[in-house]
This record gives structure tokens, C-alpha cells and sequence, in this order.
């Protein structure tokens, strides 16, 4: 387990020398820091997977002919038998499987061609001949193999590979027992940092884009929108069309989008409106500052309005002053450097490795649409005449469920993600949390929000550990999507009312202070517990925490595992 | 090594400075800042006290061959030459390795 602060920790285990791998891994400046070491050479052996150092992630990497002695005998003699092949290879899972197990999270790296495999490329695809064949299948039955394993990430190592192998190459094996040269290692530190920011981190969650020159060419308000180039038989027409759909496409894995754009708000909103080839519609949108303020200032308010972090996001924007602008005032802001060719604005977009995420869950598909119902029910609010009343309107129920094995990858993405409602911001992933729940007197529930504007999904977790007659909150976990409903309240209310029953008489719940969650020691601060020490709030069990009075709350408290 | 019919003389003193330049440049990329090689005349490599360990200095020796060959387009071997000694003179300075790569410069004066 891990705390966000601190720099994570990769064991690289590999059946070759990978200090290399593990340099530029642990130099590689960007956050979150790690630091990298190799373990000695071996495949998945248990010295390998001995105690020190201690490590949060591992790096797997291995050669195919290290792993199946069929596999090599393929190369070397020419002698087929896949069944052979593919128990090495089950026989391979089962050991990343208890890697799993020992450090949590596991990066996998899928088998590469060897050296002595570039032989006989005519017949290198033949079924039970080819060792290219052969190799696919080793590699497609590891990600069979692997896919449902908790914590584990298969990379596709094959971006990493060179077409043809260099001289300097075999200089490196020979003399090393390196089989790669550095550019590979490279392409591997870059994809490896990825996923462990993945895992750690999740990704940048906003886009925001600006529109003339950057969503489409021309500028709208001179030429309106029939004048624009977007698609047609138009080479940089059709650029900023397969732009947009890959913002589009984004978006369908969690990525919110919106624009800031200096225009006229009813003329930019008919050119999204009314292009026939327009593929970023205004309903697609989880907000717009569209307007003639500073675009630094409506960043701001616009991802304040969605209950983002700056640090969520990304700005796009042709126009190099406007990047430096909100560059130098919104520094936590990614503002990428971006091609004056309409035609490398896809390859741009592609190439930040900034939305990279190791699953995609239910409530990111759906969060753009779940962005819009918060638009509709902040505007609701606007109207009420008292934050009672609002709540009130709300219609508000929630779910509560045990963990389970249905709401696991969401519970452990949240667990994982949320920064600011979160009391001690532990990660763990599925196999960690669920060998807590196991180890002692504890309970985890999930909870679902929703009201009339829309379902929140599964936003909120807590948990409880059992101490004589002492309960202590571990998770206190609210996405900031459903901060300020009451519905922290409701949490707690489940909580202590599970801690009474099980004969605690009081709850203690101890705020472990990071860099961002602040607001949680707010609600704290403001909820009625009472606080003890700077860190340390508590709740006499004589009676339950209240439940407001405005939220439903509804229990399956059957688990489902 | 090179043959000795390749016509190895139009490098300079200062483009063999160039080429071992980029091969630190090279190394340093893996290296913690506290441990990256000046790129100095002076600065110690391979041998006793060298900062350069045996990992190190297979990567080194490879990145110097890479940049040698695309600075004269001619290929070296220094890894299997018998003259790769980390302890050898020619290694301890980056001065001392310019003029080791100096004498490659003329055909049949590698011995």
C-alpha cells in the first residue's frame, strides 16, 4: 500500500540484465517519482520475489525462451509442439500470479521475438511451424491468462522493438547480457511510467479546447460556420474531423471535454449545433466558457464549477500566447505544446501519455452524461431558496452494498483516484483490499448516489475496523462529484450505526493529511464529530451518527461474494 | 577494429571530442545527477577510481562505437578489441580516450 506522496517503488524482474531499464525508469523526472532496481536475473524465481527491497510495483520481462523450454526448442531444433508451449506458458501466469499477490501491483510486459526467430521469415506465420505464430499465441494465451488477475497490467511490448536488430545489440548481449539497446529501454520506460502513473494516479480527467484554428479551421465569427473548414473533400478538413473524434473518443472512456474560447457564444454554439460535419456536439460537452475573458480565469471557473482540481487538466489551444499565458498562471495545468499543421493535431493529441488508465469502469463511460445532470441540478440550485429547500427538491437516494465482487474495480478505483474527500488516502488494489477485509473484524460498503437529475453511480466508500470497543473509519472516500449533498452524512450515519452494532462504543476517525484533501478536514471540521487533536475526531456511539432527513437510504447488505 | 584500407582521416581532433561527448551525453541519461560525467578533457572514466563500473562502461563503449560510426560512417569494435582494458590508460580520462581514438585516424597505426 501506498501513500500519494511518497515515491513509488518498481522491482524489475527480468531473466536478462535490466539496470538499464531501471536507470531510466528511476531518472525520468516526471510524476509521480519512482525509484527502480533489478532484481537478480531470473524467471519469476522465488529469490526474485524475496523481501528487499521493498517495492510497490513490479516490472516483469521476460525473453519467451527463458519461460518455455518448447518455445526454445522451436528455435533451436525447429521442433513444434504448442500444447508443450502453452503450459509453459499457464505454468508462467501461475507465477505472476503470486508476484501479484506479493507486491499488489504487477506491469507485464507481452513476449518479444528473439533474435534467432527472425529466421526463416517466409514461413514464420505457418501454424505449427512459424515461430512469429507460435510467439502470437504465447502472447495472446498470457493476456487469457492474466486479464482477470487483480493488479495486473499486460503492456504491449511490441511498440518498444526496433523492426530490425541493431548491431550494438548483440555487442550488449554478449558482453551484458542486454538484449536491447537503449532506445528500447527507453520506449519501455516511457509506457511502464505511464501505467504506474495509470495506477497511482488515474488520468488527467478534463480536455479543454479551444475552437478556432484548434476544433476547426477559419474563424467562426468572420466567416461563420458554413465557411469553416471541418471534413469535405479537404485534406485539413478532414484533419480536424479525426481530431474531434478522438476527443470524442476519449470522452467514452471517462475523459471530460470542454471548450474555452474567446467568440461569441451564440455563434460558436450554432457552428457545433449545425455543421453537418461536426463531430463534438454541445451536448457532448460537460461545460463551456465561451466569452471574451481572460482564458485563465475562465479555466478556472470552469473547472471549479465541475469540482475538478486544476491538475485534472489539459488545455489545447493553437495559439502559442494563449498557451503561455495560461502556462504562466495555471501552472498545475497541462498546456502541451501544439503542431501549427491541423494535420499532426490527431498525432499531438495521441501522444500525450496523460490519459492512460489501467480499467475503464461503468461510471467513466457514462461521466460526461453525469457531468451535464450536475450542470442541470447546480442551475436547480441556483433557483432554491435555501439549501434545505434544494435538498429537499433533490429527491435523493442511496445505495449502500458490502463490497463485493461486482463493485470491486470501482471501490479500488476510487479508493485509488479521489484526492480531496478522501480521510487517509490509502491505495490498495482489489487483491490488497480484499485480503484486509479478511484479515480481522472490518467492513467496506459502497455507496451509489442518485437523484432526480440523474444517477452519480458508485461514488462513495467506507470502512470500519473493529477494535474492542473502539471502531476506527479507515476509508472515508466521496468523489467530488456528490460533495455537499449531505451525503458524507449519510456514510457516516452507515458506519457508525454498523460500529454500535457490533458493540464499539465510540468511532475515531484519524485524518492523515496530504496535499489535497483539505476539503475532507473541512467536512470534519463542520460535521459534528468531535475533534480531539488535529488529526484525531470522534463519535460517542451512544447513539448512531444522524441520518439527514432528505436522503433515502436504501441497503443491500447481502455480500455477493 | 577498423580495416586498415577505410579511409579513417578526414575526423578531427574536435569531432572525436564530439563524438565522446555524445556518448556521455549518452550515459549520463541513466545516471542520478549527483553522478553525471562532465563533459571536461579532465574527467576521469573507466579504471581505478573511475566513476564508470563494468555496466557502465559496456554502455559507454557501445554509445562511443554508435557515435563514431555516424560522425566518419565507419564502423568500430572497440568491445572485442584486445586492447579493452577499463584499467588501460586509454580509459582514464576523456582526454586520454580522445587520443586513443586519435591513432585510429591512420590507416595501420592501431598497433
Amino acid at each position: 500500500m501506498t501513500s500519494v506522496d511518497n515515491p513509488i517503488g518498481v522491482r524489475i524482474l527480468a531473466d536478462f540484465n535490466a539496470a538499464n531499464l531501471a536507470a531510466y525508469l528511476t531518472q525520468d523526472l516526471s510524476a509521480p517519482r519512482v525509484t527502480a532496481t533489478s532484481a537478480p536475473m531470473g524467471v519469476l524465481t522465488p529469490e526474485q520475489m524475496s523481501a528487499a527491497p521493498v517495492a510497490d510495483i513490479a516490472v516483469v520481462w521476460t525473453r519467451p525462451e527463458a519461460v518455455s523450454g518448447a518455445y526454445a526448442e522451436l528455435l533451436h531444433l525447429g521442433l513444434t509442439d504448442l500444447p508443450a508451449v502453452l503450459e509453459d506458458v499457464d505454468a508462467f501466469a501461475d507465477r505472476v500470479r503470486v508476484a501479484a499477490g506479493r507486491f499488489g501491483r504487477v506491469i507485464l510486459a507481452t513476449w518479444l521475438p528473439p533474435r534467432l526467430s527472425v529466421a526463416f521469415p517466409s514461413v514464420a506465420m505457418k501454424e505449427n511451424l512459424g515461430a512469429a505464430n507460435v510467439l502470437a499465441r504465447m502472447n495472446l494465451r498470457l493476456a487469457e491468462r492474466v486479464q482477470s488477475l487483480p493488479g495486473v497490467i499486460l503492456l504491449d511490448a511490441s511498440r518498444w522493438m526496433d523492426p530490425e536488430r541493431t548491431p550494438e545489440e548483440a555487442k550488449l548481449w554478449y558482453a551484458a547480457k542486454i538484449p536491447f539497446r537503449n532506445e528500447v529501454f527507453r520506449r519501455a520506460a516511457r509506457q511502464v511510467k505511464s501505467s504506474v502513473r495509470a495506477a497511482i494516479r488515474g488520468p488527467r480527467k478534463l480536455i479543454l479546447v479551444d475552437l478556432d484554428d484548434t476544433l476547426w479551421g477559419g474563424i467562426v465569427g468572420d466567416v461563420g460556420w458554413t465557411g469553416l473548414r471541418l471534413g469535405g473533400h479537404d485534406p485539413v478538413g478532414e484533419a480536424f474531423v479525426d481530431f474531434q473524434r478522438a476527443l470524442v473518443a476519449l470522452s467514452r472512456r471517462g475523459i471530460l471535454l470542454g471548450v474555452v474560447s474567446k467568440n461569441e457564444e451564440r455563434v460558436a454554439l450554432e457552428a457545433m449545433t449545425e455543421h453537418p460535419e461536426m463531430v463534438v456536439r454541445p451536448q457532448q460537452l460537460s461545460g463551456w466558457r465561451i466569452n471574451w475573458h481572460d482564458k485563465a480565469a475562465n479555466i478556472v471557473a470552469l473547472t471549479r464549477h465541475l469540482n475538478l482540481g486544476l491538475d485534472a487538466v489539459v488545455f489545447i489551444d493553437d495559439n502559442p500566447a494563449e498557451r503561455g499565458r495560461v502556462r504562466e498562471e495555471l501552472p498545475e495545468v497541462l498546456v502541451p505544446e501544439w503542431p501549427t499543421s491541423p494535420m499532426l493535431y490527431l498525432d499531438a493529441l495521441l501522444s500525450l501519455d496523460c490519459f492512460d488508465m489501467v480499467t475503464v469502469t461503468d461510471e467513466d463511460r457514462r461521466r460526461g452524461e453525469l457531468y451535464v445532470a450536475e450542470q442541470a441540478r447546480s442551475d436547480d440550485r441556483e433557483h432554491a431558496t435555501s439549501t434545505g429547500d434544494w435538498l429537499r427538491r433533490l429527491d435523493l437516494q442511496v445505495d449502500v452494498e458490502e463490497f463485493n465482487d461486482r463493485n470491486a474495480p470501482r471501490v479500488v478505483q476510487l479508493l485509488n483516484k479521489t484526492n480531496q474527500m478522501n480521510l487517509t488516502t490509502r491505495r490498495v488494489d482489489a487483491g490488497q483490499l480484499d485480503a484486509w477485509l479478511r484479515g480481522g473484524p472490518r467492513k467496506l460498503w459502497s455507496f451509489r448516489v442518485a437523484d432526480r437529475f440523474g444517477d452519480a453511480g458508485l461514488t462513495g466508500v467506507a470502512s470500519i475496523e473493529m477494535n474492542g470497543s473502539q471502531a476506527a473509519l479507515i476509508d472515508f472516500v466521496l468523489s467530488c462529484r456528490v460533495f455537499g449533498r449531505q451525503v458524507e452524512h449519510a456514510m457516516l450515519h452507515v458506519a457508525s450505526e454498523a460500529a454500535r452494532d457490533a458493540g464499539a462504543h465510540e468511532l475515531v476517525a484519524m485524518f492523515q493529511p496530504t496535499s489535497k484533501n483539505a476539503p475532507c478536514l473541512r467536512f470534519l471540521e463542520a460535521s459534528g464529530l468531535r475533534r480531539e487533536t488535529a488529526q484525531r475526531f470522534s463519535w460517542n456511539l451512544s447513539a448512531a451518527f444522524p441520518c439527514p432527513p432528505d436522503i433515502q437510504l436504501r441497503r443491500e447488505m447481502e455480500s455477493a461474494r | 577494429m577498423h580495416s586498415p584500407t577505410q579511409p579513417v582521416t578526414t575526423h578531427t581532433h574536435a569531432q572525436l571530442r564530439d563524438v565522446v561527448f555524445a556518448a556521455i551525453d549518452e550515459l549520463n541519461g541513466q545516471r542520478p545527477p549527483d553522478q553525471q560525467l562532465d563533459k571536461a578533457l579532465e574527467t576521469p572514466l573507466a579504471g581505478q577510481d573511475g566513476p564508470l563500473d563494468s555496466l557502465a562502461f559496456v554502455n559507454f563503449i557501445v554509445a562511443l562505437e554508435q557515435q563514431f560510426e555516424r560522425t566518419f560512417g565507419i564502423a568500430v569494435s572497440l568491445l572485442d578489441d584486445d586492447r579493452l582494458d577499463p584499467t588501460a590508460g586509454q580509459f582514464s580520462s576523456v582526454g586520454a580516450l580522445i587520443a586513443f581514438l586519435d591513432t585510429l585516424r591512420t590507416p595501420g597505426s592501431d598497433d
